[in-house]
């Protein structure tokens, strides 16, 4: 009973770290809280909860075209991470809950509402912040022990990168070619 | 003393990231069959391609300060905006003029150390992204991982600019100001050979 939990947790959690269409555009969503703010992920971490629990009971109304609008949100993400500082306050919060709420009902999407064990979901749950707190950890880490403009550039620099990836990947869903 | 230093920093990144590459192609596993493998060496195998990203590089480096950082962030997603495009299959007229008319013109704009204003500056390598870009979209092979093929490009096409950048460094000496300009010319000869169906 504990390793088929155990086993429905880590399913989960994969389902978040190694599809890269949902893992990018959460990593781009850390980037961009730390670049906003040193303090940017724990003030929107509420949204962003929120936004993943709103996101399981949305994948039963979504269809697979969800996955499009979510690398699109992605690359918006990671583009304003790129381009534009600050980014303003709005942005960061908005983005949170709606990052929070398209990972999970992409990642749950074509199933009902709780048609998968609750340690799949809660694997789904920990996959996702996770991913965020990788993002934001790393950049935070970063811009905080080297206090240097041209860190702050390579973090850009990583967004741009992310951002460009996915926009490829986008193009490759559109046309057919990403399942 | 002081002048060698930028130099010295510039060798040595260049160097390591030539060996970089090196080792990257040694061990690329399958080969060009693999999506990162492809995506990494389709913006190297091409000159054409190879003297524009560096061009880019040693331009922003040449600019200073905003360029050297705005131009390797703004590149990425235009290129990849282009390559959208190519992949999904919309038409862009003269690709092959326009990716050899880059190497052209931002050669030249190193050879003459153009210092355009930063707008003008994203706006020239912004469209020729868009050419080259388009350029790797459309010649995409389809048997491939797409994630790992978009990987690779990103990677390949940044690692280039990096190239650039770190031997734009030589701009800080007097010497090396006159052998980027030196390799400016080189490019826009190289860029001029493919549009003149030379090479």
């Amino acid at each position: 009973m504990g390793a088929d939990s155990y086993e429905q947790f880590i399913e989960g959690a994969s389902v978040i770290l190694t599809y890269p269409a949902i893992l990018l555009p959460v990593l781009a969503l850390g980037l961009l809280l730390s670049l906003w703010h040193p303090e940017g992920l724990p003030s929107v971490w509420p949204i962003f909860l929120a936004g993943q629990v709103l996101g399981i009971f949305a994948a039963v109304a979504i269809g697979p075209e969800a996955l499009v609008a979510f690398i699109g949100l992605g690359v918006g993400t990671a583009a304003l991470a790129a381009l534009v500082s600050p980014v303003p306050r709005v942005a960061a919060y908005g983005l949170a809950g709606l990052t929070g709420c398209g990972a999970l009902s992409v990642a749950l999407e074509g199933h009902g509402l709780f048609e998968l064990p609750v340690f799949t979901h809660l694997g789904l749950l920990f996959g996702t912040n996770l991913a965020v707190a990788m993002g934001a950890g790393l950049a935070r880490l970063v811009l905080v022990r080297f206090d240097a403009g041209w860190v702050r550039i390579g973090v850009r620099v990583a967004a741009s990168w992310i951002g460009a990836i996915l926009l490829l990947v986008l193009a490759f869903a559109l046309s057919g070619g990403v399942s | 003393m002081a002048s060698l230093r930028p130099a010295c920093v510039s060798l040595s990144l260049a160097t390591t990231l030539a060996f970089i590459a090196v080792t990257a192609h040694a061990h690329t596993g399958e080969g060009i069959n693999t999506g990162f493998a492809s995506g990494f060496w389709h913006p190297i195998y091409g000159w054409d391609h190879v003297v524009a990203m560096v061009a880019v590089g040693l331009w922003g480096a040449f600019l200073g300060a905003p360029a050297i950082w705005i131009l390797p962030v703004v590149f990425p997603l235009v290129m990849a905006f282009g390559g959208a495009l190519g992949i999904l299959g919309v038409p862009i007229p003269m690709i092959e003029t326009g990716i050899a008319l880059s190497g052209v013109v931002l050669g030249l704009l190193i050879a003459f150390s153009v210092k355009a204003p930063i707008w003008v500056a994203a706006v020239i390598v912004g469209v020729f992204a868009i050419f080259h870009g388009h350029a790797h979209g459309t010649e995409l092979p389809q048997a491939f991982s797409p994630y790992g093929y978009a990987v690779g490009f990103v990677v390949g096409t940044g690692l280039l600019h990096m190239v650039g950048i770190g031997l734009g460094v030589l701009t800080r000496s007097e010497m090396g100001r006159y052998a980027v300009r030196g390799a400016g010319g080189a490019i826009a000869l190289v860029g001029a050979a493919f549009l003149f169906g030379l090479a």
